[in-house]
């Protein structure tokens, strides 16, 4: 079996022990009804991006889908990872699954993959069914549309990635749920305070803030290249930073 | 990461409980976000290409633009006069957006534009000369934390071409592309476009006549006429009645509020047209005396110009219930203020905006960026039958629910007497519609007589407003035989223009600086420069959604019966179901999406069932054999 079958195998064993707990699809539930709620009725009434819900602006635009997909993915993406690392250790699986003729990277990689497909396919679940009604309601940018996805997918695997760290270094699950919802949280939040702090650190600020590379672009319907550098970056080092930890405790 | 060979797979390390390497983990943790941030950073300043995938495609420098650039023959250099370290975080920011369009803006042109950077905050020198472009810095204070954050940054450019200059004083990332764009235009153009300016008269108050004439020059116009010299060269026309030709050297003429003009003056503007000039008329045919409430009537003195332009202004004005403006007024008894929807000032809303009411039109680049200008005593431009050789386009028009109503004389400015008005509207034979308010034409113009010559010249020869010197006119002048294309543009009001709907106590009022876009626009369009008409009017589509309430208003008659603000039970029901519709469509969306989960679910139990039937099946076959 070469590396690409060994990721598969544990890309499947990990989406079928998802699938077959309850929580994953009672989150992507939950996701999908809290979403839909905001987008229809609430809006976005937070910092200086403010929309009103679809049903007040009687625009078609997905706007405020995307506006709120950030701080939902900062509850929904912990939900989906607090388990990937911290379960294992609690249920003494952890010590077997590195013992399987693995490498380390491949089982964090799959690990990383699942988590990643399960955020993908319940914000699916959550934002297509909307988008479809938005479309049959009034002229829905496609084009925006599909940035938005791109930019949501991007944005996501951050979100996963970071999960997973926290998930690798925390010893309970509920811990590892707090602290990487706190964290993405609290980057999500960077951009709320733009307005409070010196102009030298409001452009560091903004610089990490999903903000940055989600809102003010790919939501819009702008990719830029740097954004995805920035997505694929933080992947990439978190991920790093995921097998460095579970490597050590291997060789520990 | 090399994977692990046969020995390390027959004999896994032990593994610990607790994670034995925290401290490396962390520093490892700190060492990738400072990496991250290092690349994010980089990635920011020097890997961005931003592609726009928007149906709108409004990020980012238009087509447009690009083909305003790339007549570029020469380098266009553009000095940004720009605070090199805002304090405040929001001019920061500002910067970097700023910074990052002249990037792309850059990128666009290629070879043919440098960018310099110049910070009057750090250098004197640099102060010195930004001022003396008439760039100063805007003061920005805000409290962050504990301390207060003041400084004046400056955010000007100038831009430089074959020895010309043209000066931005303040940059936006709203108005960014046509600031530039338009300033690279007129650097190419070299000269600014000329603009023949012409006000009507007004009458002179009997206490202040004394044995001065009875009607002098309207003086009402400065506010906008001011804003137009920034961009053309505006010229006074005069002495139309004794025959002064207008000008053929003229990019466009405007007529503020003519007013009872001699058929001498209707002649040579028809003969400026006719020869190819562009018109632009705010054509009113009223004035208010606001402090009497009264409205006197009058004639431009080219009715029939426009009756054979297929574009007749009417001598009534517009009753619009739909679009009726929120007005302020004050009673007669202790001058206590109130508020009325004053049906004869129509509130004019831009073309996307949602519910009904009277509207631009979205679809012609004069109108489309506007966002709302409110005429006040309108009147409605007459759908005559088009004219041959002459296109027609309504830029403007009043909301379904409106009439052409005669309103000469004593103002009613209360609540019952317009209601009484409105309900004799709606019990008369005449029926609601949707009423012209501003018309665009261009072809070949006809004349308004098939007269060879046109109408005598009156008077002495007049005087040149600039020089004081007389010009002659020409006595009787031949008709021309044959039109050259041209374009005019007829707005049914002109008191929107006026100094005391466009002035603010700083400057110009929002509305006013809407007036403002839209006269400018006409004059653009005017003197053909399509392509910054093109810029200005860069707006997202019309993305609105079915109106259910509209819709179900309609269905029950209310809309007919009441207008749309109609309070009665049937459209109270009516706006039941509408919401009933709402929550409908709300609950397919939901309804999909945990059709969706379930769908999942059981194929997550489909599969476990499956695997469990697998496992069984050896263990079922041996008890079977056994």
């Amino acid at each position: 079996m070469n590396a690409v079958g060994r990721i598969h195998a544990v890309l499947r064993r990990e989406l079928g022990a998802a699938l077959d707990a309850p929580s994953a699809w009672v989150a992507a539930a939950a996701f999908a009804l809290a979403l839909q709620t905001l987008f229809f009725f609430a809006g976005y009434p937070i910092g200086d991006l403010r929309f009103p819900g679809l049903w007040e602006g009687r625009v078609a635009s997905l706007a405020v889908l995307f506006a709120w997909l950030p701080p939902l993915y900062a509850v929904l993406a912990p939900a989906f990872t607090m388990g990937a690392w911290a379960e294992e250790r609690r249920a003494g699986t952890e010590e077997l699954l590195l013992t399987w003729p693995l490498a380390t990277w491949q089982v964090v990689v799959g690990k990383f993959l699942a988590s990643w497909l399960l955020l993908m396919v319940a914000t699916i679940v959550a934002a297509v069914p909307a988008a479809l009604v938005v479309a049959s309601l009034g002229p829905l940018d496609w084009g925006t549309a599909v940035s938005g996805a791109i930019g949501a997918a991007l944005l996501g695997a951050g979100c996963v990635a970071v999960g997973l760290v926290v998930s690798a270094a925390a010893r309970e699950q509920l811990v590892a749920f707090l602290v990487s919802a706190l964290l993405l949280a609290g980057a999500w939040s960077v951009a709320l305070f733009l307005r409070v702090v010196p102009g030298s650190i409001a452009e560091w600020f903004y610089l990490v803030s999903p903000q940055a590379h989600f809102l003010d672009s790919a939501a819009r319907g702008v990719f830029d290249t740097a954004d995805a550098v920035y997505h694929l970056s933080l992947v990439a080092l978190a991920l790093l930073v995921n097998w460095r930890m579970v490597e050590a405790r291997r060789r520990g | 990461m090399a994977e692990p060979n046969a020995s390390q797979r027959s004999s896994p390390a032990p593994l610990q409980g607790a994670p034995p390497t925290r401290r490396q983990a962390a520093l490892t943790a700190l060492l990738a976000s400072l990496v991250f941030l290092a690349t994010a950073r980089f990635a920011e300043r020097h890997l961005s290409a931003r592609v726009d995938l928007s149906e709108d495609g409004l990020s980012g420098w238009s087509d447009a633009s690009a083909a305003i650039v790339g007549r570029l023959d020469d380098l266009l250099s553009v000095e940004l006069f720009f605070t090199g370290a805002p304090k405040h975080a929001a001019a920061q920011l500002h910067r970097r957006r700023l910074l990052d369009a002249f990037d792309e803006f850059q990128s666009l042109a290629g070879d043919d534009v440098r960018v310099v950077l110049s910070d009057p905050n750090a250098s004197f020198e640099d102060r010195q000369r930004a001022h003396g472009f008439r760039i100063f810095g805007v003061p920005m204070a805000e409290q962050s934390g504990t301390s207060r954050v003041q400084q004046n940054v400056y955010f000007g450019a100038v831009l430089r071409y074959r020895g010309l200059e043209e000066v931005v004083p303040f940059l936006s990332p709203v108005t960014l592309e046509y600031d530039v764009a338009s300033a690279v235009h007129r650097l190419i153009e070299g000269e600014r476009p000329r603009v023949g300016w012409f006000v009507g008269t007004v009458p002179v108050p009997e206490d202040e006549r004394g044995d001065g004439p009875a009607f002098a020059t309207d003086t009402d116009f400065a506010a906008l006429r001011r804003h137009l010299e920034a961009r053309y060269r505006v010229e006074d026309v005069f002495g139309l009645e004794s025959g002064v030709r207008v000008s053929s050297a003229l990019d466009a003429l405007v007529l503020l509020a003519p007013r009872e003009l001699a058929p001498r003056a209707a002649f040579e503007i028809e003969e400026y047209v006719r020869g190819g000039g562009s018109l632009v008329v705010l054509a009113d045919r009223s004035r208010a005396e606001v402090e009497a409430r009264r409205l006197d009537g009058y004639a431009t003195g080219l009715e029939d110009l426009f009756a054979a332009w297929g574009a007749p202004v009417s001598d009534e004005v517009v009753w619009d219930r739909t679009s009726a403006h929120r007005a302020q007024t004050t009673s007669g008894l202790g001058g206590a203020a109130g508020t009325i929807e004053y049906p004869l000032w129509v509130d004019l809303r831009e073309a996307t905006s949602a519910g009904p009411g009277a509207r631009f039109d979205g679809t012609s680049p004069v109108t489309a960026r506007l966002r709302q200008l409110i005429l006040s005593w309108a009147h409605p431009i007459e759908p005559a039958a088009p004219v041959a050789g002459v296109t027609r386009r309504w830029l403007a028009q009043s909301s379904e629910n409106a009439w052409s109503v005669e309103s000469l004389g004593l103002l009613e400015v209360d609540p019952v007497s317009i209601e009484a008005t409105t309900r004799q509207l709606i019990a008369g034979d005449a029926r609601p519609e949707r009423l012209a308010l501003a018309v665009a034409l261009e072809g070949r113009f006809p004349a308004a007589d098939a007269n060879a010559l046109g109408p005598d010249s009156l008077g002495p020869d007049a005087l040149d407003p600039t020089s004081r010197e007389p010009v002659p006119g020409t006595g009787r002048a031949r008709r021309s035989e044959a039109a050259v294309p041209a374009r005019v543009a007829i707005v049914g009001d002109a008191d929107w223009a006026r100094d005391r709907s466009v002035v603010a106590e700083e400057g110009m009022s929002l509305i006013g600086r809407q007036a403002a876009s839209l006269l400018e626009n006409l004059v653009d369009w005017g003197v053909s420069s399509d392509e910054l008409v093109a810029l200005r009017a860069r707006v997202p589509s019309d993305r609105r959604l079915v109106d259910f309430e509209r819709r179900a208003l309609e269905a029950e008659g209310v809309v007919e019966a009441e207008g749309i603000r109609g309070a009665t039970q049937r459209a109270e029901r009516a706006r039941s179901r509408a919401r009933t519709e709402r929550l409908t469509w709300t609950g397919v969306s939901i309804g999909g999406s945990l059709v969706l989960v379930a769908a999942i679910v059981a194929v997550a139990f489909a599969r476990r069932r499956a695997v469990t039937v697998v496992e069984d099946a050896p263990e079922r076959r041996a008890g079977g054999e056994a």
